[in-house]
């Protein structure tokens, strides 16, 4: 039966691969082309934004674009609180959602369904209507304006519990219930088996908080249109502005916004790109105290586990 | 004497007490998240679901009147909402079926161990790390009839595009071309965590048993995946009936409301026009659909979602 694919695999093989390949430039062609772009206008001066057909070398090249965005918004300051921000609320993020997401996914009480429903629940309504409340409230704390008031309504996230609920469910029971045998209780169990098993899951979703939270759209449009007024205007003064109010399109409806000139500073630096997986095996060696059995790398490979590499 | 009497008739079973214990363990690990979520989520959002009896307007916030049920019946008789909730569904049931099912693809492609792998999972992942602002209006520009870049292909191969975003028939479709192709790596990035979950050993045994490519894949990868299918469903759904950045920048529902959603309706109504009662109104309508629609799901899920 093996004889004769012997002769044919290699063939079917690399034509198998050469056909991924294909396909995978011309993906990232349509998911960097736009991009390319963007980075080649930001370049051009602007009576050379409008040319058809559409020139992708600039000529001539020139930075001015960056020179008045550099002079025209505190781009340093802006960028760092967006950091401040985000940084501190995925780190908030990962121990609030991977705690709560644990008790979902493996212990049992009662509601437990009912109060998960609760907190999707969360994520229906739109934060554009809950934004007044939470401002009245912010303004009865004092906290308007300040990074507290920014980050510390973000550190609870449904998303986050449900994304680490789902990893966590597809994690072993087996480890678990040797840990108890041996007499680990429930933290332990969480912070020695269960958060290094997930770590590639948490770290995606510490990345994905990353970026939300750079964004932050939903406050800078509501900023934008209640600036006119004296009482809001205070809200997102400079000091706790980020990064994505300036992108948004108001500021420059002077010049028309359909047609952006200039460089949008579309790309936020990875910040986060944590590369855990060589951690299980460590965490669980942690646990056992020694290289083999019950935990062993050896069982690892060959059981179920939602570890893998991701980017 | 006390002592006796508990002695003799334990107040807890020990079953019990184990599930007292387990409930009180589940509220240790729960309650950073859940205070949190009560004081700075649920607690605001229940005072959205008060205004939904008010007339107020947030500019003057002294002076609202109460008017009972009436913004609830001012909806049912506003053609607005109801065009703002057809083109929602029309965002929907173009946007979930071609996200999910590219998700998917770009996810069976990542999963190949190809050299060069890592250089496609960025590239994919490019738009998801990027601002919702900054891809909205790179797209409303490629979507641009005379300058853009898609017209300009078409042109090259002899076909004359349409208006886009200036068109009613094509501003949807466009905001949902440029969606997809915001969330692709998103969705395939969940999927790809998902798809290295499953042991290698089914495919292996299977593929002695003789299995093809596509039984394995229908067989093992898609049972094996649905948890992860289950989740991208979810939040999509969530997701997309609160679609609101993509729409505000491109088109700001228009042209003639051809891409008026519902979020961009709350926006409006909360921030332009000094309505939060009616803005809190839609959302809590908005919030119904969402809350029956993932009920629907979760319901089904023991259908057709295997945890292991």
């Amino acid at each position: 039966m093996t004889e004769p694919t012997i002769g044919r695999e290699p063939f079917r093989q690399r034509f198998g691969t050469t056909l991924y390949y294909l396909l995978l430039l011309a993906g990232a062609a349509v998911m960097l082309v736009p991009f390319l772009w963007m980075v080649s206008t930001s370049l051009k001066a602007n009576e050379y934004v409008l040319t058809m057909p559409p020139q992708f070398i600039p000529q001539p090249a020139t930075l001015d674009s960056y020179r008045r965005l550099f002079d025209l918004f505190p781009m340093g300051r802006m960028f760092v609180n967006s950091l401040i921000v985000a940084l501190a609320v995925t780190l908030g993020q990962l121990v609030t959602c991977s705690m709560a997401a644990y008790a979902f996914a493996r212990m049992q009480f009662r509601g437990r369904d009912a109060l998960f429903l609760l907190y999707l629940a969360t994520l229906m309504i739109p934060f554009q209507v809950t934004i007044t409340p939470l401002f009245i409230l912010m303004s009865t704390l004092g906290w308007v304006n300040t990074y507290q008031g920014l980050i510390l309504p973000g550190v609870f996230s449904a998303f986050g519990t449900f994304l680490l609920r789902q990893a966590f469910l597809t994690i072993p029971a087996d480890y678990e219930e040797s840990a108890v045998l041996d007499g680990a209780n429930p933290f332990t169990i969480f912070t020695r088996i269960i958060m290094p098993l997930a770590t590639p899951c948490t770290g995606y979703a510490g990345r994905v908080r990353i970026h939300e939270f750079v964004e932050r759209l939903p406050m800078a449009v509501i900023y934008r249109t209640r600036r006119a007024t004296n009482d809001t205007a205070r809200r997102f003064g400079n000091a706790t502005r980020p990064l994505a109010d300036r992108m948004e399109p108001g500021h420059g409806r002077h010049c028309d916004h359909r047609y952006p000139h200039g460089p949008g500073l579309p790309v936020r630096p990875e910040i986060s790109r944590p590369r855990f997986c060589h951690q299980r095996s460590k965490g669980l060696d942690a646990v056992t105290g020694r290289e083999e059995a019950p935990y062993s790398r050896q069982a690892m490979k060959s059981s179920r586990n939602p570890v893998g590499k991701t980017f | 004497m006390t002592t006796l009497e508990s002695e003799s008739k334990p107040v807890f079973s020990p079953a019990q007490r184990r599930s007292l214990s387990n409930t009180l363990w589940a509220l240790l690990f729960l309650a950073p998240s859940l205070l949190g979520l009560l004081f700075f989520l649920i607690g605001p959002m229940l005072a959205s679901f008060g205004l939904t009896f008010l007339e107020w307007d947030p500019l003057l916030p002294s002076n609202y009147t109460f008017i009972g049920l009436g913004n609830y019946r001012e909806l049912i008789a506003d053609p607005h909402f109801w065009q703002a909730l057809g083109n929602t569904l029309y965002f929907i049931v173009g946007y979930i079926p071609l996200v999910v099912v590219a998700g998917l693809g770009v996810a069976l492609l990542l999963n190949r161990g190809l050299r060069g792998i890592s250089f496609f999972r960025g590239a994919f992942f490019m738009p998801v790390v990027s601002a919702w602002v900054a891809v909205a209006l790179l797209w409303t520009w490629i979507f641009n009839p005379r300058f853009g870049l898609v017209n300009y292909l078409l042109r090259l191969i002899g076909i004359d595009g349409p208006a886009w975003l200036f068109d009613p028939n094509w501003a949807m479709p466009a905001i949902i071309l440029t969606s997809v192709w915001k969330d692709i790596g998103f969705v395939s990035v969940l999927f790809l965590t998902g798809l290295q979950s499953i042991p290698q050993e089914y495919y292996e045994a299977t593929a002695i048993d003789g299995a093809s490519q596509w039984e394995q894949f229908r067989h093992i990868t898609i049972p094996l995946l649905s948890p992860t299918t289950f989740f991208v469903l979810i939040i999509s759904l969530i997701n997309s009936f609160q679609v609101f950045d993509q729409v505000w920048i491109m088109t700001e529902g228009g042209p003639a409301g051809a891409t008026s959603v519902l979020v961009e309706m709350i926006v409006n109504n909360a921030f332009r026009y000094g309505r939060m009662g009616y803005a809190a109104t839609i959302s809590w309508v908005l919030f119904a659909l969402v809350f029956a629609v993932t009920l629907v799901q979760s319901r089904v899920q023991n259908k057709w979602v295997t945890y292991d």
